[in-house]
């Protein structure tokens, strides 16, 4: 047991250590806790650069290897960190308010959030952790996938199933980490697998909870953070084992940094932005799904806010560029290589699907996967634009433009789902509700950032 | 005779009348069906019983009176039928009928999630083991549920765990109540709520109160799916302590068996499985025991140098006693191969060497 703890904690450390030094250097300004929060999904962005660039210069992926090029990672962030101290984050103490109490109804909501949050985590933490991996798609598209690059010493890029794995078109930040974690066991650790993707989840949550109380306060954090992780269907996947809750993560964070960008006030706080496109960059690294679902409503938002906030689009060219830059070389890759960039061959096949809409609304609406989640955002998203329309003090009008992107979302996954083939995945209750879990989570998000912080009575 | 013993001799007949009837229906066997949560042992169970029939009974209750007569037991799985004619494979019920000439059963039906005080269609397969088996009704009848059953069995269905396995959490069924959606239900009551919030809250407030409110609700939906996250936690420990886990039943304990016989042989490279159905479990033993290989195919199968035989009604196993020697065969379809067992496991899957 502590034979394989020792090893994967190594990883773990070099991973946090190298993500959050390159945190502090673009964070503008944040808390040491906040930092680390981020340093895990950086961290794990860190790792797939440097296994692409294992792959393109064909070094074989070792504990030497993977462990060296994180130290000169490392080495380099702390060199520039050293000899360029400007760069570094103004470290933000943690807020000292004056003593409040919480009223009847926050406490409520504070209640309810940590219980369903402490059910969700009992959940997860079993199901990553104790038990082994049995999901089907982990054992074809994702662990397995990583288990065979493991022993290959390299990424398997396999066109059959000979060997167990499917979809080598698939981007693989998921199969770099689980790869990594690996290093140093003495065979495959499934649970060394499983539990450095838990431990990402854990932390890109976290950094999700703490930006949004960083903006409005502790109650609007708990809050945000259990109504997401309470959408049951999402609890389910912190268990782990598909990539589209990675995939949502690294949305989730990139979203967040839009929201702290468009409040803070900092001299330097277009790194915010800068941040954001980081993470929109590793959603594309984490599925093919991250360039349209990700990096094309981002673009989206980014021009949206510039053009009505009066945000200067000179500001915003650099982290466009950053997240385009960081993008495209998968992509390319893969195409490259004469991988499909789309899971299926026939999705560009375009026809209506008129008898899938009412399964569309059943999904939505009547079954279980999003609880009565798309019921909240359709009462409370068009009642927010309706306040921010009106000017209502309590609505934060800059924020309002947050809102885009989950809906852009919302109409993407409806149009591939009832006009392209992949209506059939829709039919059969397979990924559609994987998919659809991920607009829903960004909007509620961005209801978070727009709503004022719900001013506590003084003691 | 005084008007107060008259009083008091006319409640005593009554109340002996009434004990007439209990006393009749004291003897009647009150069945508790058990819920089966899938289509597939029924499908299984159709295959494995001769003797089968199908009948559609339609009426309003939720206990079913029957008077019936049998030279064998019988096998009922029964469920509600939808308005389409389809029905919800997690709804159905089994129970078993003893042997009688003439018997009266009644069973609870509300056991069923897809049960409802309406006026309900059920399909029922009757099975026995043998085809000559004399089975017959003699009376049916639907008896009326009291307001307090129909109550307790509201509750009871909204809080009967979602149908669900780990191996695919593609999408969730979600609860109901009486064959209604408890989803829809919680919508429709949180947009008439807020419509409420909308019309009587002063202005200043509204907006604040209507968020609280869409808060709490999605919380209380979030309450009840917590009772089953952790109620599916609790399952999953303990199957897989067992020995067992979901769909994967022993796989988790031959993988280690396998790779240890590996890491001792390692000339030892393939595992034949003899299985019917899906290749779940062949593609989670195939991760678990990798790079030995894992394969179905018969083709493989010779060169293999263990099997693996998991589903009972796929393979059996043929002793031939010649002189002083015992030999075992696996017949796996048409294959017959000589083995060597090696270990059994809980869920009845039996581990083989291959001999040549």
């Amino acid at each position: 047991m502590m034979q394989s703890f020792i090893p994967f904690l190594e990883i773990f450390l070099v991973l946090l250590i190298g993500g959050t030094a390159l945190a502090l250097l673009i964070l503008p300004e944040a808390t040491m806790s906040l930092a680390m929060a981020f340093g895990v999904p950086l961290g794990a962005l860190l790792n797939v650069g440097l296994i692409f660039l294992y792959t393109l210069t064909g070094i074989p992926l070792t504990q030497i290897s993977i462990f060296t090029g994180h130290l000169v990672i490392i080495a380099v962030l702390f060199l520039i960190m050293y000899t360029y101290p400007v760069l570094l984050m103004d470290l933000e103490r943690p807020h000292h308010q004056p003593k409040t109490r919480l009223t009847l109804p926050e406490k409520t909501v504070v209640s309810l959030s940590l219980f369903l949050l402490t059910a969700g985590i009992i959940y997860s933490a079993s199901h990553a952790l104790l038990l082994p991996s049995v999901q089907y798609d982990s054992m074809t598209n994702w662990t397995m996938r990583s288990q065979i690059s493991f022993v290959d010493q390299r990424i398997a890029f396999d066109p059959t199933e000979v060997r167990g794995m499917a979809k080598p078109q698939y981007p693989f930040l998921f199969h770099a980490l689980q790869i990594s974690a690996n290093q140093g066991q003495s065979h495959w650790n499934d649970t060394a697998a499983n539990g450095i993707l838990y431990i990402l989840s854990l932390a890109s949550f976290g950094a999700v909870f703490l930006a949004v109380r960083k903006l409005r306060g502790f109650v609007h954090g708990i809050a945000t953070l259990a109504a997401i992780a309470s959408i049951p269907l999402l609890a389910m996947h912190l268990a782990q084992g598909y990539g589209d809750l990675n995939l949502l993560q690294y949305f989730l964070l990139s979203l967040a940094c839009l929201g702290i960008w468009i409040h803070s006030t900092h001299p330097r706080r277009n790194r915010w932005l800068l941040l954001s496109s980081v993470f929109v960059a590793a959603s594309v690294w984490t599925k093919s799904e991250g360039s349209v679902f990700g990096l094309l409503p981002w673009l989206l938002t980014v021009a949206f806010i510039c053009g009505t906030n009066k945000q200067s689009w000179k500001n915003a060219v650099p982290a466009i560029i950053v997240a385009v830059a960081l993008s495209v070389p998968w992509p390319i890759y893969a195409a490259l290589k004469g991988l499909s960039l789309t899971p299926h061959s026939s999705d560009t096949m375009l026809q209506f699907h008129p008898e899938a809409i009412k399964e569309v609304l059943m999904g939505m609406f009547g079954r279980g996967s999003f609880g009565i989640t798309w019921y909240v955002l359709l009462l409370v998203v068009p009642t927010l634009l309706y306040a921010g329309w009106k000017k209502h003090p309590n609505i934060l009008r800059a924020h309002l433009p947050l809102l885009l992107w989950g809906s852009v979302m919302l109409l993407q996954v409806l149009f591939i789902y009832l006009c392209t083939p992949n209506v059939r995945f829709l039919i059969n209750a397979e990924s559609f509700y994987r998919q659809m879990m991920i607009p829903a989570a960004m909007l509620i998000l961005g209801c978070a950032f727009c709503v004022q912080r719900l001013q506590p009575k003084n003691h | 005779m005084k008007p107060r013993n008259l009083l008091l001799q006319g409640i005593l007949i009554t109340v002996l009348l009434m004990l007439v009837p209990m006393d009749v229906r004291a003897q009647t066997l009150k069945i508790v069906p058990q819920r089966v949560e899938s289509s597939g042992p029924v499908e299984k169970a159709m295959q494995e019983n001769k003797g089968r029939a199908s009948t559609k009974l339609e009426g309003r209750g939720g206990t079913l009176r029957l008077t019936y007569q049998a030279s064998q037991p019988i096998t009922i799985y029964m469920v509600p039928l939808n308005a389409q004619g389809g029905f919800v494979p997690t709804d159905f019920l089994l129970f078993t009928m003893p042997p009688t000439d003439s018997e009266t059963v009644e069973i609870d039906l509300t056991v069923s999630p897809g049960w409802s005080p309406r006026k309900t269609t059920w399909l029922l397969h009757l099975l026995t083991k043998d085809e000559r088996s004399i089975a017959g009704f003699v009376s049916i009848e639907f008896v009326p549920t009291s307001a307090g059953k129909i109550i307790s069995t509201m509750m009871r269905h909204f809080f009967t765990a979602e149908p669900y396995t780990p191996s695919s959490y593609h999408a969730l069924y979600g609860y109901r109540a009486f064959t209604f959606s408890v989803t829809i239900i919680l919508g429709i009551l949180l947009m008439v709520m807020c419509a409420l919030v909308a019309v009587f809250t002063s202005k200043g407030r509204r907006l604040q109160t209507l968020l609280l409110l869409v808060l709490l609700m999605h919380a209380l939906y979030g309450l009840r799916f917590s009772v089953d996250l952790v109620r599916f936690t609790h399952e999953h420990l303990s199957a897989y302590a067992r020995g067992e886990y979901d769909e994967a039943g022993s796989i988790y304990r031959v993988a280690p068996v396998v790779r240890e016989l590996a890491a001792k042989n390692p000339s030892a490279t393939t595992l034949f499985v003899c299985r019917s159905g899906t290749n779940y479990k062949e593609k989670i033993l195939r991760y678990f025991v990798y790079p030995t290989v894992v394969t179905s195919e018969t083709n493989a199968a010779a060169l293999a140098d263990f099997a693996l035989a998991m589903d009972t009604d796929k393979w059996s196993l043929e002793t031939v006693t010649e002189s002083n020697t015992v030999d075992q065969f696996l017949l796996c379809g048409d294959l017959r191969l000589k083995v060597q067992t090696l270990e059994s496991f809980p869920d009845g899957s039996i581990l083989f060497a291959l001999l040549r």
